[in-house]
C-alpha cells in the first residue's frame, strides 16, 4: 500500500467508528488546548513582566544604593521593577538609615571610583528626599515623589521630554508625565475638582513636611516647571525631578543640618555602561565593592527564569491531563483490536502484512491524537482571544485608571505553539497505539480468524 | 498433471495445558493436482479445517512440509507469507467473514488494496466479479442487506480477486440454505473449469458430485 493509499484507509477506519474516535479525541482536545492555554498564559504574563524593559536606555543602566558591607545580593535593595529606569524613583529611602558603622555610603569618592571603572560612561547621583513632598499649583495639589539629580539634563538618564525641556538648574523643577493630572483640590467636589491646566512654564510651590519633637513643620520652596517627561509606564510618570542644589537645601533644612555628601553619601547613583552585554559584569564589580546594585538586566534575568519555571510547571500540568488523553487512545486502540480480531485476521488472509497491520493501527491512533490536536488549537486559539479580549479591556481599564497607558494581554499564542501541539498530539497519539498495533500485528491469522 | 499443491508428513499438535496434547494432523501426506477440484471430508474435528488453513499459510505445521506452486509454504517468514497468500490463494469462509461497514465493492476490492492497486482499477475489477457472481446491481449493498447465499457469492468475488490459482473454501455451503449452497457450489465448478485448483471442506456427501476427488479424512489422518 502507499503512503496515501495508507492515509486514506486509516482515514476510512475512523470514520466508521466516529462515536468511539470522538470521545477519545475529546481527551486529547482538552489536553492539548489546557497545554496551549497555560503556556500561552504564561508567555502573557512573561511578556507584560517584561515589557517595561525594552527601552534600551534602561538596559544599560545600573542603580546603586548603599551597602551594608556586602553580603547582599544584586536584588538585596528590595526595590520593585518599578524603581528601575528612573532615578531614585519610587523608593523614598533616606540617606541616613539608622545603621552599623559599616554602613557603606555612596559618596563622592565612590562616585570617582565607579566612574573609573571599565565600560563605565557616567555616574549620577541621585538624592530622594525624605519627608512628604506635595506639589501645590493654585487650589491643586499633589504628591510626587522627589528626587535631586546632578546632571544638567534629565536625557543624560534616559529620561525624554514630553514637552518643555530636560535642562534642571536652581528654581527650576521637571514633572513625570501624570503629575499634573494627578491634582486635585481638597475638600471640594465640583466639576473642576482636578487639575486640567497644562503646567508647563508655571510656577508652582513644593510643600516639604517634616515630623520632629516640635511637632509638624512645613517648608515652602518656589519651582518654575522648565518639562514635562513623556510617559513612561513605570514610577517616573509621577516623580519630580529638581537640581542636587535644591535637594541639598531640602534635605538639609529635613535633617536639622547641612548635607556633606562627602560624608554623608547620595542616595542611589545611576550608572550607564557603555553595552549592556558589559552591565552584569560591571554590577558584579560594583556588588563586590559592597554596594547594592539593581540592573534592569538582572531582574529580567529573575523574572525569565521565574517564568521558565512557571512555564515548566503548567506545561507539566498540561501534560498530565495529555498523558491521561494518551492513556485513552492506548485504551480504545486495545479494545478496537479486540473487537476487530477477526477483521485483523481477515486482513492476513487476503494478503496484510505485519507492516500494513501495523501501520494502519498506530495510523489509527496518530490520527486521533491529530483531530484532539486540531480541536485542542481551535479551542485554544478560540479560547486565547476571547480571553485577550475580555481580560484584556480590563487590564486596559485597570491601567487607564492608574494613569498608565500599558496595554497587556492576557494571553501570549506564539504560532509554533499551536503547532507544536498539533505535533506533540500526533506523535503521542502514535506512541499510545504503538503497544496495541503490535499487538495487532502479532495475531496470528488463524486464531484471529477463529476468534469471536 | 502436476500436482500443485504437495503436502508431507505434515504435523500439527497442540499442546494445551496441564501437558495434554492435542493432534489435529497426525501426519498427513497428499497431492492435489492442478486443475482438480478436491473436497476433504470426514467427522467434526477430524483436522480439515486445520488441513485447509496450513496449506494456504494461515497457520504453521508442527513438523512436516507443504509446497504450493513453486511456494516452500512452511519455510517462508511472515512478509513472505503474506505475500504468497495474496498471489497464490483466494480464501473462502463458512461465516462469510465480510466487513460490514464495507459496500459488496468495497469488499471484493480490498485485496487489492492492500496490493496497492489504484482506486479506478481496483473498483473497476470488483465490479466485473460482481457482476460474474451475478451481484452487478448490489455493488453498493451493505453485506446486512445481503441474503446469505449473496453474502457467500460476495466472497467467492473477494477470493478472486487476485486471481489466485488455487482457491481453498472451508465449508463453504455451511450456513447456507440447500439452493444457495448448490448456487455456490456450481459457482466453484465453473472457476475449476477456468482452470482454479480448488479444494474444499465439506460435510455434506451431497456435494460430492461436484468434485473429482474427495479426501477422507479420520483423527488427523487421510485414509
Ligand atoms: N487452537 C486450537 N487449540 C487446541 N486444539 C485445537 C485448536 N484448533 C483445533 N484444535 C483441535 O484440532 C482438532 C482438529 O480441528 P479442526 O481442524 O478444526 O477439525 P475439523 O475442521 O475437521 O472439524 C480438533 O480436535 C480441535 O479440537
Ligand atoms: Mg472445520
Amino acid at each position: 500500500m502507499s503512503f496515501i493509499e495508507l492515509v486514506k484507509f486509516i482515514y476510512e477506519n475512523i470514520k466508521r467508528q466516529k462515536g468511539r474516535v470522538v470521545l477519545t479525541s475529546l481527551g486529547v482536545m482538552i489536553g492539548s488546548a489546557s497545554i496551549v492555554l497555560l503556556l500561552a498564559l504564561v508567555g502573557g504574563l512573561q511578556k507584560s513582566a517584561t515589557a517595561q524593559f525594552t527601552n534600551n536606555a534602561s538596559l544599560t543602566e545600573i542603580e546603586v544604593n548603599a551597602g551594608f558591607g556586602g553580603g547582599f545580593s544584586s536584588m538585596g535593595g528590595g526595590g520593585g521593577p518599578e524603581s528601575m529606569g528612573s532615578p531614585g524613583g519610587g523608593s523614598s529611602s533616606t540617606v541616613r538609615t539608622s545603621s552599623e558603622s559599616e554602613e557603606l555610603l555612596l559618596t563622592n569618592d565612590v562616585m570617582d571610583q565607579i566612574s573609573a571603572l571599565e565600560h563605565v560612561v557616567s555616574v549620577n547621583a541621585n538624592q530622594s528626599i525624605s519627608g512628604n513632598s506635595t506639589l501645590v499649583y493654585q487650589k491643586y495639589q499633589g504628591r510626587v515623589s522627589l528626587t535631586g539629580v546632578d546632571v544638567e539634563d534629565l536625557s543624560d538618564l534616559g529620561l525624554t521630554a514630553g514637552e518643555g525641556e530636560l535642562g534642571l538648574s536652581s528654581g527650576t523643577i521637571v514633572l513625570g508625565a501624570s503629575v499634573s493630572e494627578n491634582m486635585y483640590r481638597p475638600n471640594y467636589s465640583g466639576s473642576d475638582a482636578t487639575l486640567s491646566t497644562d503646567l508647563l512654564g508655571k510656577q508652582v510651590k513644593l510643600e516639604i513636611t517634616k515630623m520632629s519633637s516640635g511637632g509638624r513643620s512645613t517648608k515652602t520652596v518656589r519651582f518654575r516647571v522648565v518639562g514635562v517627561l513623556s510617559e513612561a509606564g513605570d514610577q517616573s510618570d509621577y516623580a519630580a525631578y529638581i537640581s542636587m542644589t535644591d535637594a541639598d537645601n531640602i534635605v538639609s533644612w529635613v535633617n536639622g543640618e547641612r548635607v556633606n555628601h562627602n560624608t554623608d553619601g547620595y542616595s542611589s547613583f545611576t550608572v550607564r555602561v557603555d553595552d549592556s552585554d558589559n552591565v552584569l559584569d560591571v554590577a558584579d564589580v560594583i556588588t563586590d565593592m559592597g554596594y547594592q546594585t539593581q540592573t534592569a538586566q538582572s531582574f529580567l534575568e529573575n523574572v525569565n527564569s521565574l517564568f521558565s519555571s512557571l512555564q515548566l510547571v503548567f506545561g507539566g500540568v498540561g501534560a498530565i491531563t495529555l498523558l491521561v488523553a494518551a492513556l485513552g487512545i492506548a485504551n480504545t486502540m486495545t479494545m478496537a483490536i479486540m473487537e476487530r480480531t477477526k477483521e485483523i485476521g481477515l486482513l492476513k488472509a487476503l494478503g496484510a502484512t505485519n507492516k500494513n497491520i501495523l501501520s494502519l493501527f498506530i495510523g489509527e491512533a496518530a490520527g486521533i491524537g491529530l483531530i484532539g490536536g486540531v480541536g485542542g488549537c481551535l479551542i485554544s486559539l478560540a479560547l486565547g482571544s476571547l480571553l485577550n479580549a475580555v481580560g484584556g479591556a480590563y487590564l486596559t481599564e485597570q491601567a487607564t485608571a492608574s494613569g498608565t497607558t500599558m496595554t497587556s494581554s492576557i494571553i501570549y499564542m506564539p504560532f509554533y505553539l499551536p503547532l507544536f501541539a498539533l505535533a506533540f498530539s500526533t506523535i503521542m497519539g502514535s506512541i499510545s497505539g504503538l503497544f496495541p498495533a503490535m499487538k495487532a500485528q502479532s495475531l496470528q491469522p488463524v486464531i484471529a480468524l477463529k476468534y469471536e | 498433471m502436476t500436482s500443485i499443491i504437495r503436502v508431507n508428513e505434515l504435523r500439527k499438535i497442540y499442546d494445551m495445558d496441564d501437558n495434554v496434547q492435542v493432534t489435529a494432523l497426525a501426519g498427513v501426506s497428499l497431492e492435489i493436482e492442478e486443475g482438480s477440484f478436491v473436497a476433504a471430508m470426514g467427522p467434526s474435528g477430524s483436522g480439515k479445517s486445520t488441513l485447509m488453513h496450513i496449506v494456504g499459510g494461515l497457520d504453521r505445521p508442527t513438523s512436516g512440509s507443504v509446497n504450493v506452486g513453486s511456494y516452500d509454504v512452511t519455510n517462508l517468514d511472515e512478509q513472505q507469507l503474506a505475500f504468497f497468500r495474496r498471489k497464490m490463494i483466494g480464501f473462502i469462509f463458512q461465516s462469510f467473514n465480510l466487513i460490514a461497514t464495507m459496500t459488496a465493492l468495497e469488499n471484493v476490492a480490498l485485496p487489492l488494496r492492500l496490493c496497492g492497486v489504484s482506486r479506478d482499477e481496483r473498483l473497476e475489477r470488483a465490479y466485473r466479479l460482481l457482476e460474474e457472481v451475478g451481484l452487478k446491481d448490489r455493488v453498493y449493498h451493505k453485506p446486512t442487506q445481503l441474503s446469505g447465499g449473496q453474502q457467500q457469492r460476495i466472497a467467492v468475488a473477494r477470493a478472486l480477486a487476485n486471481d489466485p490459482p488455487v482457491i481453498l473454501a472451508d465449508e463453504p455451503t455451511g450456513n447456507l440454505d440447500t439452493t444457495s449452497g448448490e448456487n455456490i457450489m456450481a459457482m466453484l465448478n465453473a472457476l475449476n473449469e477456468k482452470g482454479h485448483t480448488i479444494m474444499i471442506v465439506t460435510h455434506d456427501p451431497r456435494m460430492t458430485k461436484h468434485v473429482h476427488r474427495v479426501i477422507q479424512m479420520l483423527d488427523g489422518y487421510v485414509q
